[in-house]
Formats: structure tokens, C-alpha cells, sequence
């Protein structure tokens, strides 16, 4: 699933003032600035401030975050498992129980303004393919594009990289 | 082009070791490195829809593929260290890289190629646990058994007492039981495919060993 506008959901801790944007001033006070209660595109802040908005809200609702990749978060719930990969507002997951995984969707699309893409076919320009007994991960839309920009698709095949 | 070449060894690591290769030209290239570019575009353009497989299982068992290809850089005589790690049998990580010291033997080059392999492999340790999978004893594989000794025998030798202390890492490992270097023979080396060119048969087994089929649509 995929966050709409992500970096607009964080929230920030420090002092941040904009200028009156263009076209929307204030006649009365031409001088005076807006204090940030949110963070925007753009500002330094707006990655950390999204990360620790999701991580938390993730952790509240009972996932254990990755010691190593912090961006993985687990939920046991007895024998099942409900796994949580982010990749900034590319939301990934999968679980042993389908309807862990339904009450996840439930749970992100009532906190943020999600949109479900149901199930995975292309993440981080990487295409997979799922059947019954496991996955394909390939590149090859991602291949054809690039012998279509180098005017290579005319090229006699060959059978290894190297000699 | 190199770039968009590199992107694609995400999902190919058959290509990979013929892309690093070219990557160490790019400072100053000359027209026989695009030609061996080219080359390399001719076998995507005859795999277009090759990709890797990841069967389900329920095997978790950490296994890691370590090969060196001793003074394989003619230029500089560095060596190239390969290495693959396998999650039951399905590919997890793969990296081709020209070592930073020059070596004076075999044996050495592929002890710090298994040391390389062996920090992947801790780091994926650390990483399974989060899955709460625990792996001990996790098997490397290597082709060379005086780097197997090497790393086994924590003595200091006229021949070894040189190397690094960096690529000594590995012997506290092995020591400890987390790793157990093994030997493994010619025909099932699939680090191989990471530090040299092969022949099309060899290359096809290994392709296959490395659970890389054609996609169909």
C-alpha cells in the first residue's frame, strides 16, 4: 500500500516558521510568519518527523521494531506473524493469517490516508510474480526499456556476458 | 549506461561480476570497454525475461559460497573475492569485489574473500533473529583448503604473517562455533560466477543453481 501524502502526516518537534506564501498575505501583518505544527515536502525535518509519527504509531499497535532493519516491524499474534517493511510511504507486508492482514489494512487506511494496491507486483522498480509454490523477481520491463534507450534491440543475441 | 547496468544486477547476479568489471574502467574509458558494454547488453538482450526464483519453504538454514580469483585484475594484480549466501536454497545476497590489498597467494586471497563472506553472513545472522530464527554453525563454503586452515588454525606462520589483521576476523568466528568452513569440490562452486568469466556450460549450471529461470508470463 502506498501513503498519498506522506511527509504532510509527520509531526514536528522543533520551531519551524514559513513566510507567507505567495498570493495568500495577510494585509494586515505583511511582516509576520506561520509557526509549523506539521512538517511539509520539502523541509529537513519531514523524513524523521514521518518516521517516527509511522514507527510509533506501528509500536503502540503492537509490532516489535527490526534490531537491524529498523524499517521492519513484526506482530505476533500466537502462531500466526504479520510482517511490516517500509520503504518512506511504500507500505509492504505480509503474514501467516489473512485476516492479520486485513485488520492491518483496516488500521493504516483509518490512522493515514492510504490506498491498498492489493497484491504485490512491482516494488522499488523490481517486479514480482507470485504463483503457488514461490516468486519470480525479475527487471523485465526495466531491461527492455534500457535496450530501447541504448537503440540496442536489434542486436545479435549471445550467450554470455563475458569472455 | 554502466549505472542503468547495475541497476539491473539487483535481479540478475549472473551479470554481475562483467559489470564491476566495467565499472573500474569508467574514470578513463576507451572504445574496447563500450564494445565489452555492448556485449554484455547482447546476453540481456537474449534473457530479457530472466529473473530469480524464490521457492516456498520452510527451510531456514544460512549458507554461504566464498570464491577468489587470485591476481584476477591485470592491471593492478589485486585479486577479485566473490561471494553468495543461500537461505535454504533460495539466493539471498550475492557481491563481486576487487580486494584492496594486493595478495601473495592463492590461499590468501581467498581468506579475505571468506572473511567478506563471513560479515555478510553475521550480518544476516543478526538480521534472521529479528525474524526469531536463530542459525548457528552456519557452513561457508570454500575451494581452497590452506585459506580453510588458515582460518581454522590460529597460528602465525612465515607464509600467512603478513596479512591483515582486518581479515583475521574470521578465525574468532570459527573459534567461537558461529561459522564452520567447509571444502567444497570444483563442480558445485557457485561463487565462481562472481569473479571470472566462464564458459557458456559453466555459466548455464551455475545460472541454474542460483534458482535463475525464465519468467513466464
Amino acid at each position: 500500500m502506498d501513503d498519498k501524502s506522506a511527509f504532510l502526516n509527520g509531526v514536528i518537534e522543533e520551531e519551524v516558521f514559513v513566510k507567507q506564501p505567495p498570493g495568500f498575505e495577510d494585509l494586515k501583518h505583511p511582516d509576520h510568519v506561520y509557526k509549523l505544527k506539521k512538517s511539509l515536502y520539502g523541509l529537513k525535518h519531514a523524513p524523521k518527523a514521518w518516521y517516527n509519527r509511522l514507527s510509533n504509531f506501528l509500536i503502540k499497535n503492537d509490532f516489535k521494531r527490526g534490531q537491524v532493519d529498523t524499517t521492519l516491524f513484526r506482530r505476533t499474534l500466537e502462531k500466526y506473524i504479520l510482517i511490516v517493511q517500509i520503504y518512506v510511504d511504500d507500505i509492504t507486508f505480509g503474514s501467516t493469517n489473512v485476516s492479520l492482514c486485513k485488520e492491518f489494512s483496516k488500521l493504516m487506511q483509518d490512522e493515514f490516508e492510504m490506498s491498498m494496491m492489493g497484491e504485490l507486483k512491482f516494488f522499488l522498480g523490481i517486479q514480482v510474480n507470485q504463483f503457488k509454490d514461490g516468486v519470480y523477481v525479475h527487471q523485465t520491463k526495466y531491461t527492455k526499456e534500457l535496450l530501447k534507450k541504448f537503440k540496442l534491440e536489434d542486436c545479435k543475441v549471445i550467450n554470455t556476458p563475458m569472455h | 549506461m554502466i549505472g542503468s547496468l547495475l541497476c539491473l544486477t539487483t535481479s540478475r547476479p549472473n551479470i554481475l561480476f562483467s559489470v564491476c568489471l566495467c565499472v573500474r574502467f569508467q574514470s578513463d574509458p576507451r572504445e574496447s570497454h563500450l564494445t565489452a558494454i555492448k556485449r554484455i547488453f547482447r546476453y540481456l538482450k537474449g534473457t530479457t525475461n530472466l529473473g530469480l526464483l524464490y521457492w516456498k519453504s520452510l527451510d531456514y538454514k544460512l549458507v554461504g559460497f566464498c570464491d577468489a580469483d587470485f591476481a584476477g585484475d591485470g592491471i593492478e594484480r589485486k585479486s577479485t573475492s566473490g561471494n553468495c549466501q543461500f537461505l535454504g536454497e533460495n539466493l539471498i545476497s550475492w557481491a563481486s569485489k576487487r580486494q584492496t590489498t594486493i595478495t601473495m597467494s592463492t590461499a590468501e586471497a581467498e581468506y579475505i574473500s571468506a572473511a567478506s563472506c563471513c560479515t555478510q553472513l553475521l550480518w544476516m545472522k543478526h538480521q534472521l533473529e529479528d525474524y526469531q530464527i536463530n542459525a548457528n554453525s552456519i557452513p561457508i563454503y570454500c575451494d581452497n583448503s590452506a585459506a580453510i586452515c588458515l582460518s581454522k588454525n590460529p597460528i602465525l606462520h612465515s607464509r600467512a604473517k603478513h596479512i591483515e589483521i582486518k581479515h583475521h576476523f574470521i578465525r574468532d568466528y570459527v573459534q567461537k562455533g558461529i561459522l564452520d568452513i567447509q571444502f567444497i569440490d570444483t563442480e558445485h562452486k557457485w561463487a565462481d560466477i562472481f569473479t571470472k568469466p566462464l564458459t557458456v556450460e559453466i555459466f548455464d549450471l551455475i545460472k541454474k543453481s542460483l534458482n535463475m529461470h525464465f519468467v513466464s508470463d
